[in-house]
């Protein structure tokens, strides 16, 4: 016990503990934004505001900064450092960054849901102002002067009547006898001093990254380590019922197979079970779990068939079902309506396929555990672990490596419970590597919907009431395998409904989950923005309008939308500062169309589309251009405009922007997962396609709408606005209007 | 027992003739700038130069190697550590957002400027065809690769749109760039079907039956 708890001092302080001064951010700084943490909310998220440590600084003047949260691409690790350097006037190129492992100090470490610079962008500000500000009364203090007479400068502090100065190195040792002072608002640098916060900024692993040299989970190698592969059930819920191993054992190389413990539904975070193969190399573990026997029985989801279980979710939508939202009198709307429009939108199941398969490595000593992992959760990994293997979470310490993408994946610990419990089997570290298929085929999925959608129209096309019905197997499945309602999901851009109608209902119909479901990338975003967007230009089609014009006129006049209208799991976090604007919602679909030239003359064939959306508290429109080349749909170019109020890094921001598109035109185009016998039928990129360069959106052109408003997200927003953006252009270019995802189902794509 | 090169030092394995090069370098060498996304030649991932070429390694058996020069990404800095131009473009537009992926854009864009010093864009688009980005940083490496066959200057995000040829020439070049390349490599760029769109799907055949798995 003494050991680990030692070591976990170590790896808390990391290089930390090498430097004179460590400071943590030791009181909430009054929150600028009226919005505070909420620690009802979330359990965790309020420890960080209690003390804990961010920033050090050693006497040659290195500045080594603490990132918390998991760098899957979107570029955080540098971001949030970036912040506390700012405040702190320290020199970008004397700082180091540090990777936290998971520990409740550091606060909520999950990184989803595109909140970390929206929650953590205080935090960090306080914990650099701490650290200048203890810098400047060392100076004050070693010159014998007022501290109103220092000044901290770029890595130093002067003193304004005299002009001696002193590096922040010099000052490290005397600073760090000081206790960290309170840090408020009133001490933030204006925003006019900013110096990184705003600007681009590389990001820092960019140089590792290009020569190799940067460590993702796969990356991790131990003395002494052997690698394992799993051969997972087929079906989520099966198990083992008899293995032959003769044919793994004789693979040269292999050690050791290993059968896994049976998987108990609800899935939440547990492994799936199966068989695992322990060998010397990837390569033998990989050929020895080709060659095992394995009669499985494949439990309750046996009879699964994706392609009649979403016949019947149609079935479902088209029946009253759960009301969420219930504004005015929406069958007074139908029973007056002098024209009725009702539509039918679809979308399959989604796997998040990041480029570096789920993987992770343990090591096992008597009851510490020590896990190298790509994980987005480095918290809920360690209680996971823990729970496994029965021993404290404080004996559990989680290496949070770089993300070789996750989208959401990498959230849960299922791969790395795997390791862990292997590790302890066999005594030796172990590393945990998943085929492609095996991602493909044990993914906690994107939830398929299907989506019934009617308009009562009066004499202008114009909507007077507004119904719409959304039936998708809900995450909280995942949890509670009986859970068939999704509130969550319906806030998800389609329960907190912009459009200035007066009679609203919206409806959610139960359905069933037989794969595990998650979040990917923007979750139920994803299919309601499909919905909502493509039946907004279904109906300015019916009404002879303008669809960009008519959007706008759907949304209304610029206003905060009335919580009073929308359902209590619509408000949420939505609260002022964050309540939804729809003037900003507007000012998105303006000059996203005005930057694409909307309204001017295309060549023959090609087609303009336009989508707007809302999601993680950014305003986001996409206006996208596409041509057609031998029936398929090719986008020639897109236009993001995107509010996301404040942005730390403009350049991260784009990238992320320019990423979304070519991710919502992957699964537009091409995503489907599907499932027969309930086994999933894709394996690898040749059935679970994606966009490859040639047919991905090259020419997307972000613009950032700049906003005074408090930071909001830019990971997942970009992408709900794409596909029906891409389905609104086709239609514009061909006449053909898609309502079911993949566009590759009806050989557009 | 197999000898060869890799990064310029000699190298000899006795091990499964049958097991991978990517797995080699990986697993025996530690050499893990080289990366698994696929297994079968489909995505990329793994790409590494094979006597000048790019090669999936993960379809490129151990005997497959005797006698020949392996460079890979950590290899591709010149002696001095002086950055290749591919690497440099790659930095100057902050190309990766992940980074998985790029060990292996990286690769195919330095083979591809060897051999063809200044690319039309389809050019580029057909040998970048096999190597895929999940985070769907394409515009920014067609961006890089253009920088750094120093055919312009442009700035991410304000590229001019890319000309797509037609299908024909892409194929072209596709099986120009194929002829010059291992058996495993022509599978993973481009199917002599002449798609070079289709390079996922042709690829997986042959690519398994050089060693992939399934
Ligand atoms: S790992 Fe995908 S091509 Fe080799
Ligand atoms: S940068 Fe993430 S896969 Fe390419």
């Amino acid at each position: 016990m003494t050991e680990i708890h030692l070591t976990r001092r170590r790896f808390m302080q990391g290089a930390l503990a090498a430097s004179a001064l460590v400071v943590g951010a030791t009181a909430a700084p009054e929150a600028l934004w009226a919005q505070k943490l909420d620690a009802a909310d979330d359990p965790v998220a309020g420890l960080a505001l209690h003390p804990s440590v961010w920033v050090g600084l050693d006497s040659a003047g290195m500045v080594t900064i603490v990132a918390a949260r998991s760098e899957m691409g979107t570029g955080i690790r540098t971001a949030l450092p970036r912040v506390v350097a700012d405040e702190m006037n320290a020199d970008w190129s004397l700082v180091r960054v540090e990777q936290a492992i998971g520990d409740p100090i550091y606060g909520n470490q999950d990184t989803d849901g595109s909140h970390s610079v929206r929650s953590f962008f205080d935090v960090m500000r306080g914990a650099g102002a701490a650290a200048r500000m203890m810098l400047v009364a060392a100076a004050a203090k070693q010159w014998g002067v007022p501290e109103s007479e220092c000044e901290s400068r770029l890595h130093r502090v002067v003193h304004k009547g005299s002009g001696r100065m002193l590096t922040y190195g010099d000052l490290a040792a005397a600073a760090a006898e000081l206790s960290v002072p309170r840090v408020s608002a009133r001490d933030f640098k204006p925003r006019k001093d900013w110096r990184y916060i705003g600007h681009d900024g590389a990001m820092v692993d960019l140089e590792h990254i290009c020569t190799g040299h940067a460590t993702y989970g796969i990356d991790v190698r131990r003395p002494n380590m052997l690698y394992a592969a799993i051969a997972h059930p087929p079906v989520v819920g099966g198990r083992v019922r008899s293995h032959h191993d003769g044919a793994a054992r004789s693979v040269a190389g292999v050690r050791e197979v290993v059968q896994l413990p049976a998987f108990h539904f609800p899935a939440a975070f547990q492994p799936l079970g199966g068989v695992a193969v322990v060998a010397d190399n990837t390569w033998a573990a990989f050929q020895g779990r080709d060659k095992l026997r394995i009669e499985w029985d494949n439990g309750p989801n046996a009879e699964y068939d994706s392609a009649a279980y979403r016949k019947q979710m149609a079935m479902t939508a088209r029946m009253p079902a759960q009301v969420v939202r219930n504004n005015g009198n929406v069958e007074g709307a139908f029973a007056e309506a002098a024209k009725t429009l009702e539509a039918e939108y679809a979308t399959p199941l989604l796997a998040h396929a990041p480029m570096e398969p789920p993987t992770a490595t343990a090591e096992v000593r008597g009851r510490q555990v020590e896990i190298w992992a790509p994980t987005q959760d480095p918290q809920g990994a360690q209680a996971a672990v823990a729970k496994a293997l029965g021993v404290n979470k404080e004996d559990v310490i989680i290496h949070v490596t770089l993300l070789g993408g996750a989208f959401g994946r990498k959230s849960m610990a299922d791969f790395i419970v795997e390791a862990a419990l292997l590790a302890r089997h066999m005594r030796r570290p172990v590393k945990v590597v998943w085929s492609r298929e095996d991602d493909l085929r044990c993914d906690y999925y994107h939830s398929s919907a299907a989506m019934y959608m009617r308009a009562a129209l009066d004499a202008q096309g114009m909507p007077t009431g507004w119904l719409a019905r959304s039936v998708f197997p809900p995450i909280g499945s995942t949890f509670n395998e009986k859970t068939e309602y999704g509130t969550g999901e319906l806030t998800m851009g389609f329960s907190d409904l912009p459009f200035d109608i007066p009679n609203i209902r919206v409806e959610n119909g139960p359905a069933q989950a037989h794969v595990r479901i998650g979040w990917l990338r923007s979750v139920a975003n994803i299919y309601h923005a499909f919905a909502v967007q493509s039946f907004a230009a279904e109906l300015a089609h019916a009404a002879g309008k303008d669809p960009k014009d008519y959007l706008l006129a759907l949304m209304g006049k610029p206003r905060v939308l009335d919580a009073k209208l929308l359902p209590q799991s619509a408000r949420g976090v939505d609260q002022p500062p964050y309540a939804f604007d729809v003037g900003r919602l507007r000012r998105v679909t303006e000059i996203a169309a005005a930057k694409a030239g909307w309204g001017r003359s295309l060549p023959a064939g090609e087609g303009i589309g336009i989508a707007a959306h809302r999601s993680f508290l950014s305003y986001v429109a996409s206006v996208v251009r596409v041509g057609m080349e031998n029936g398929k749909v090719r986008i020639r170019q897109v236009d993001t405009a995107v509010d996301a109020g404040l942005v730390v890094n403009p350049l991260g921001v784009r990238a992320q922007f320019e990423g979304a598109a070519v991710f919502g035109a992957s699964l537009a185009f091409y995503g489907e997962i599907s499932a027969k016998n309930g086994a999933i039928e894709q394996g690898n990129w040749d059935t679970y396609r994606v966009c490859r360069i040639h047919e991905a959106p090259l020419d997307v052109r972000v613009h950032i709408v700049p906003s005074d408003a408090p930071p909001a997200g830019v990971g997942e927003p970009g992408v709900p606005p794409i596909a029906p953006a891409i389905c609104n252009a086709l239609f514009a270019a061909t006449g053909k209007r898609v309502r079911e995802l993949p566009l590759s189902k009806a050989g557009l794509a | 027992m197999i000898r060869f090169k890799v990064n310029g030092v000699e190298r000899q394995w006795n091990g499964s003739a049958e097991m991978p090069l990517l797995w080699y370098l990986r697993d025996e060498l530690g050499l893990t700038g080289a990366k698994f996304g696929c297994g079968v030649a489909l995505c990329g991932a793994c790409t590494v130069h094979q006597n000048g070429h790019a090669v999936r390694s993960c379809v490129v058996a151990m005997q497959q190697v005797a006698g020949a020069e392996i460079v890979t990404i950590e290899g591709l800095a010149g002696g001095d550590g002086d950055l290749h131009p591919v690497q440099k473009a790659w930095i100057e537009h902050n190309v990766p957002q992940c980074g998985y992926c790029q060990a292996g854009q990286i690769m195919q864009a330095a083979a591809l400027l060897a051999e063809s010093p200044h690319p039309k864009d389809e050019e580029i688009l057909g040998a970048m065809a096999g190597n895929i980005c999940r985070c769907g940083a394409y515009q920014r490496i067609l961006a890089a690769v253009r920088t750094a066959a120093g055919s312009s200057k442009d700035r991410a995000g304000e590229i001019p749109p890319p000309q797509y040829g037609a299908p024909g020439a892409r194929a072209a070049a596709g099986r120009r760039r194929a002829a010059n390349h291992s058996a495993d490599h022509a599978a993973s760029i481009g199917g002599s079907d002449g798609e070079v769109e289709r390079a996922g799907m042709v690829a997986g055949a042959p690519a398994r039956a050089a060693g992939g798995r399934q």
